[in-house]
């Protein structure tokens, strides 16, 4: 089973249709005993850190979704990614997830050509560790962010888009969890695929 | 030369319960077709989101366009902003549930700079776009309208612009409304004055004449996006011919 997570403010019937186009089988919700026993949960985002970890506390999933069993599979979309680390930039005294070690920290205004936040199309740049994606190696991908994950271990980064100098890491795999920080349901049919690839 | 895979080519659709339609200067509307038929042929040709503009906002024509973004986002697979009538949080979480990337407002908060910034805490600011509805007033000036077009704010449109980034947020489409639907080109002057004064992305619109307008308009303005309604509608602008063309 398939549990998309519902915070209320998150942009859900985006990632439902593109789980449709490609056949899943899904649920919409935010009910406790659902979370538990879904073998993938997608975590999608729209909104700000603090207010998606109160969202997480007010539905009472938060504790969840901190204890997932190693059978159950997670992928965080966009703010969804962010909130699986231990902090952001966006609202310094909140604490998130912290499933994945790390902080989240604010895209710098470092010169004109890249504006915050970063929007529209990004090559994405893989670096060849896991077989199965690199076929997406410089693929245009739709990213709409002003924060981005700086995770502990570098080694849990499979590609990254370019922000003026930076690098910034945009899709990492870490067990039975997989942060995605640009929107593959809103990336045509190449996000799609790698959606499909992802679950 | 810019690099256009960084700017954005935007399909600016103006509609009415499920019809798209078109004015000039915001007056005058007509009936072009239906909306889910351009929808999907701008996605088709190469159009990098797309922006719905609720032209009536009524409330039942608010739950008309939510039920319409349902039925288009099932192939519709880039962003989707939809602006027009969204006054508080319960009308943009409901947009935005039912598929809506982004939501552009005005109206709501032209009044109460203050409201703009709650709504960018909770939603975050990359999904909240301003809405500037600018009519020229003398020495390159503009002043920003509300109501489509149809209410005075007395502000000028640069300094709001200049507040508004101050209070949150995340994106600034800006329409000449004097030339919207004119085709008499983009104005380049009201653009560029606008992306010289914030430091975040900016989509131009309003009088697109055609492909030319589009690529001078990127190279001597630096803007980030421009949205198109009637020369798109008119197949005098053509996103795959730009984006071929140049890259």
């Amino acid at each position: 089973m398939i549990c998309v997570i519902d915070t209320g403010i998150s942009n859900i019937y985006s990632i439902s249709n593109a789980l449709k186009y490609i056949g899943k089988h899904h649920e919409i919700s935010n009910d406790k005993d659902k979370i538990k026993n879904s073998e993938l949960i997608i975590l999608p985002g729209v909104g700000s850190f603090g207010y998606g970890v109160e969202s997480l506390k007010k539905l009472k999933i938060f504790q969840i979704l901190k204890n997932l069993n190693m059978d159950q599979k997670i992928i965080g979309i966009c703010l969804g990614m962010q909130l699986l680390f231990e902090k952001s930039e966006e609202s310094k005294n909140i604490s998130g997830l912290g499933i994945i070690n790390g902080d989240v920290l604010k895209l710098p205004k470092i010169k004109k050509n890249s504006l915050v936040p970063n929007i529209g199309w990004r090559k994405t740049f893989f670096n060849g560790t896991d077989l199965k994606f690199n076929k997406y190696n410089e693929v245009e991908l739709y990213h709409l962010h002003s924060y981005y994950c700086n995770p502990d271990d570098k080694g849990i980064i499979l590609s990254y888009s370019i922000f003026d100098d930076l690098k910034i890491p945009n899709f990492i795999k870490y067990k039975n969890v997989i942060g995605i920080q640009f929107h593959p349901e809103k990336s045509r049919k190449q996000g799609i695929e790698f959606l499909k690839d992802c679950i | 030369m810019f690099n256009i895979s960084n700017k954005r080519l935007i399909a600016g659709l103006d509609l009415k319960n499920t019809k798209l339609i078109k004015g000039l200067s915001y007056e005058g509307y007509k009936v072009i077709g239906e909306a889910d038929l351009y929808a999907e042929k701008y996605y088709n040709n190469f159009a990098d989101e797309i922006i719905i503009l609720d032209t009536v906002a009524s409330l039942q024509n608010r739950k008309n366009i939510e039920n319409f973004i349902r039925h288009i986002t099932k192939k519709i697979f880039i962003p989707i902003t939809v602006c027009g009538g969204l006054r508080n949080e319960e009308d943009i979480s409901n947009m935005l549930k039912s598929g809506a990337d982004k939501i552009g407002i005005n109206s709501a908060v032209i009044k109460d700079v203050k409201k703009l910034k709650k709504i960018s805490e909770t939603f975050g600011n990359q999904c909240i776009v301003l809405s500037v509805e600018a009519v020229e007033r003398k020495d390159e000036n503009w002043e920003a309208f509300y109501d489509n077009g149809r209410e005075p704010s007395g502000r000028d449109v640069v300094e709001w612009c200049i507040e508004c980034e101050k209070n949150g947020i995340g994106e600034i489409l800006v329409t000449n409304v004097n030339r919207d639907g004119t085709k008499k080109g983009l104005d380049r002057k009201l653009i560029k004055k606008i992306v010289e004064s914030v430091n975040i992305p900016v989509i131009g619109s309003g009088g697109t004449s055609g492909n030319d307008d589009i690529v001078d308009t990127f190279e001597k303005t630096n803007v980030s996006a421009i949205a198109v309604g009637a020369s798109l509608h008119s197949e005098e602008v053509n996103f795959e011919k730009i984006k071929k063309k140049l890259i």
